[in-house]
């Protein structure tokens, strides 16, 4: 479903790339961990295949078409209902309720679109156990509050694909293997399309939920496969430094 | 709180402002005979006083509806301010003389000024009551 | 829909409150400046044409000595009493080289219970009259008889009377506003002064001797005719009449008054072009530090699916509504100012100022709010697209 194909970028002409010529394939229904130490090009990983940030070489396919050579307007519909992206920033508008912050992109919709839609933003932002929290204000919440309101805001377009950068870092360990367990529900009852690929430093979680894990290594992919054989027998030396240091 | 820091200020400041232009700022003709202007001085710096003093109780006034009440009397001292130099007592007749030059235009725009600050502090405090 | 879409802007506006409201004053300052620039060298240029026309003799005389008063009365209106033995004007009407001349008398009426104010009196001869007649305003051909006048526009009158000396005149017909202070004359036919002249005494008014007399005049209006110069016509008046008169060359008067109208608009215009650019660079950093701020936002709306022609189309119309707001109240307030205090702004700087019509301050206020849109637009327009163009992960990331 989204192919990455000899991705390069680094952020200053002549600097070091942060990502170096990366393969990578995600198929329908994935459920696919990222892990690597920071600066290890995951997050920049995450938002070339978002298709938020023009790579330097390389192209990026979501169901074949390359991302970075669509139009304007047929970009902001596969953002609008394919692909949703969880940034690291906990960024929401001021003056806007958690739910009016979700249901946004919509505003401009005719109401009856709006309303359908706000049903569905309240429904996620239950099953995330935020549902009460929809009529505040951003600087009410807290950070892990928001946490999952950015992830209610990018479920709520129903996508395809959802990608997390570090989105549950910021939770504790209980509640990040609750926001996990929820989206492996929303996947089985969505189908087999809806995929995630996520940021992730615990090994218990991504043992548990993972389908695919990806480890990076200076802009690369060192290694990658099932979760439990890649702990058990990594085979780059990082991996193994990785696996030891969280161990 | 701030609303009525700011609107009492603004009340007692142009209340002051009315008396002080026909007085001291944009005095009216200087003539031993008693003309037109001289009554609409007399006239304005009652009005003024009543502005200011309005101000002054506006401030001491915790009840929003005798607030509303107040404003609305200060939309209505605005045309008051106006209705003088106007209408009721008048100014000179040439329209060169200072009344009309200076006076008249220094009490048009508190006029006008005193009427929008009324009329901004009336939307305003409906609008906060019936938000509640 | 639109009332709807209206209020979001607003809710939008809202939210980046203390610079939105930073750049609504700069843009009500350069309004309000705008306005008045404006309005008041319109008025000022207005004033000095009519004032032209208004000054419609090659040359005046008055009493030797008499010049600087009679200057000032053309310019500022100050009331003046100098005369000339009536004899005078049928000696200078025998000069060659005059195509046309007439005379006038000067009285200033009293302020006191029997005049409804002090005015300055003109008598003039309406058969050989050329610089009185072309402003009256509604045309009035029968003979002006001596108990009715044509008044200055600025006189103002309530029932169509006006009371000087204790008696009570019609009032047949009211000039065209000029724009200088003769506007606040009331004209009377010849006939009328020696009746006046009495009533004057028995008023309590001081009469001079030379008033006493009856047979008086104050100037004498001539045109030259073209075989002739200005300075033939004075002399042949110097040796027919003596040298009992100054010249007053009204054209000229006219001259310099727009010589230091150019030197006001000048002034002004350096102040305001250079206050304008300054407003223009404040606007620029304003608008540079709203974008700034608002990558992250726009990054957003651009991952959730915004188009990038859609939010440009909302961003610029939040900076066209505050624009308008703030163009249409700066305007206002500006004509708040300048429109009441118009007369007093042209008697400070000396100059005749004829302000604008209703029509013409709308006019004023359409154009300034469309220069206003438009300087905010190329002011916001670049920061605007640049913001919109930053990849959303890079605006994003410099977030945290």
């Amino acid at each position: 479903m989204l192919i990455a194909e000899g991705i390069s970028k680094s952020y200053k002409s002549g600097r070091r790339k942060i990502l170096d010529s990366l393969e990578i394939s995600i198929d329908e229904g994935e459920f696919i961990a990222v892990m690597g130490e920071s600066g290890s090009g995951k997050s920049t990983l995450l938002a070339v295949l978002a298709g938020i940030l023009d790579p330097d070489e390389g192209q990026v396919l979501f169901e074949g078409k390359d991302l970075y050579k669509l139009s304007d307007e047929e970009l902001s519909d596969i953002h609008k209902r394919r692909i949703g992206y969880v940034p690291q920033s906990n960024f929401f508008l001021k003056n806007y309720t958690i739910l009016e912050n979700i249901v946004e992109p919509f505003l401009a919709g005719s109401s009856e679109e709006r309303l359908a839609y706000e049903e569905k933003a309240k429904l996620h932002l239950e099953k995330l156990g935020i549902g009460d929290l929809a009529d505040r204000f951003p600087h009410e919440l807290s950070g892990g509050e928001l946490k999952r309101a950015a992830i209610a805001r990018a479920l709520a377009i129903r996508p395809s694909i959802l990608l997390c950068d570090e989105a549950t870092s910021a939770l504790d360990v209980t509640v990040q293997q609750e926001i996990l367990s929820l989206l492996q529900t929303l996947r089985r009852q969505q189908g087999e399309e809806f995929s995630i690929l996520f940021i992730c430093h615990d090994i218990a979680l991504v043992q548990q939920f993972c389908d695919r894990v990806l480890v990076m290594y200076q802009g690369r992919i060192v290694e990658e496969g099932i979760p439990d054989n890649v702990i058990q027998n990594p085979s780059h030396s990082y991996t193994k430094r990785l696996i030891d240091s969280i161990l | 709180m701030k609303n009525r820091i700011i609107f009492a200020a603004a009340f007692v400041l142009l209340g002051l402002l009315v008396i002080l232009a026909p007085t001291v700022l944009f005095p009216v003709c200087e003539s031993e005979m008693k003309m037109a202007c001289f009554f609409t001085k007399k006239a304005e710096i009652g009005a003024g006083l009543v502005i200011a003093a309005l101000g002054v109780i506006y401030f001491f006034l915790k009840n929003k509806d005798i607030r509303l009440g107040i404003s609305i009397a200060q939309f209505l001292n605005a045309g008051l301010v106006l209705a003088f130099p106007a209408k009721l007592t008048g100014l000179c007749k040439m329209s060169d003389m200072a009344c009309r030059v200076k006076t008249y235009p220094a009490l048009i725009v508190l006029s006008v000024l005193l009427a929008l600050t009324a009329a901004a502090n009336i939307v305003f405090l409906i609008k906060s009551e019936s938000e509640k | 829909m639109r009332f709807k879409k209206t209020k979001n802007t607003i809710k939008d506006i809202q939210r980046h409150a203390f610079l939105n409201a930073c750049l609504l004053a700069t843009v009500v300052i350069l309004s309000v400046m705008l306005f008045s620039v404006t309005v008041i060298s319109v008025s000022l240029k207005k004033g000095m044409g009519n004032m032209r026309k208004r000054l419609g003799a090659d040359i005046m005389l008055v009493p030797k000595g008499e010049r600087e008063k009679a200057e000032n009365m053309l310019l500022e209106g100050s009331r003046s009493n100098f005369y000339f033995e009536g004899e005078v004007y049928e000696k200078v009407q025998s000069i060659d080289g005059i195509s046309d001349s007439t005379s006038q008398c000067f009285l200033k009426s009293l302020s006191a219970d029997c005049c409804s104010s002090e005015v300055q009196i003109v008598f003039f001869d309406p058969d050989s009259d050329f610089v009185v007649g072309p402003w009256i305003e509604t045309e009035y051909k029968q003979k002006l008889s001596g108990d009715a006048v044509i008044v200055g526009s600025d006189i103002v009158s309530e029932d169509g009377k006006i009371k000087l000396f204790g008696q009570e005149y019609a009032i047949a017909s009211q000039m065209a506003r000029t724009g200088t202070a003769l506007d606040s004359s009331v004209y009377f036919s010849a006939d009328a002064k020696a009746e006046l002249l009495r009533n004057a005494e028995e008023k309590g008014s001081f009469l001079t001797e030379e008033q006493k007399k009856g047979d008086i005049l104050s100037s004498i209006f001539i045109n030259v005719d073209g075989s002739h110069t200005t300075e033939q016509v004075i002399d042949s008046a110097h040796k027919t009449i003596g040298d009992i008169f100054d010249v007053v060359y009204p054209k000229k008067l006219h001259e310099s008054l727009s010589g230091s109208l150019g030197k006001i608009t000048g002034v002004v215009n350096v102040i305001s072009l250079s206050l304008g650019i300054l407003l223009v660079a404040i606007l620029l950093i304003i608008n540079s530090i709203i974008m700034k701020g608002r990558k992250p936002e726009i990054a957003l709306l651009r991952v959730l699916g915004h188009r990038k022609k859609d939010l440009i189309r909302k961003l610029l119309s939040e900076m066209g509504l505050i624009s308008l707001a703030g163009a249409l109240g700066g305007s206002l307030l500006g004509a708040l100012i300048v429109i009441p205090f118009g007369r007093y702004i042209g008697k400070s700087l000396d100059m005749p100022y004829l302000g604008p019509g209703i029509a013409s301050v709308l006019v004023q206020i359409l154009l300034i709010v469309g220069i206003v849109i438009l300087i905010v637009f190329l002011a916001s327009v670049f920061f605007i697209i640049h913001t919109t163009n930053t990849e959303p992960y890079l605006a994003l990331r410099k977030e945290e």
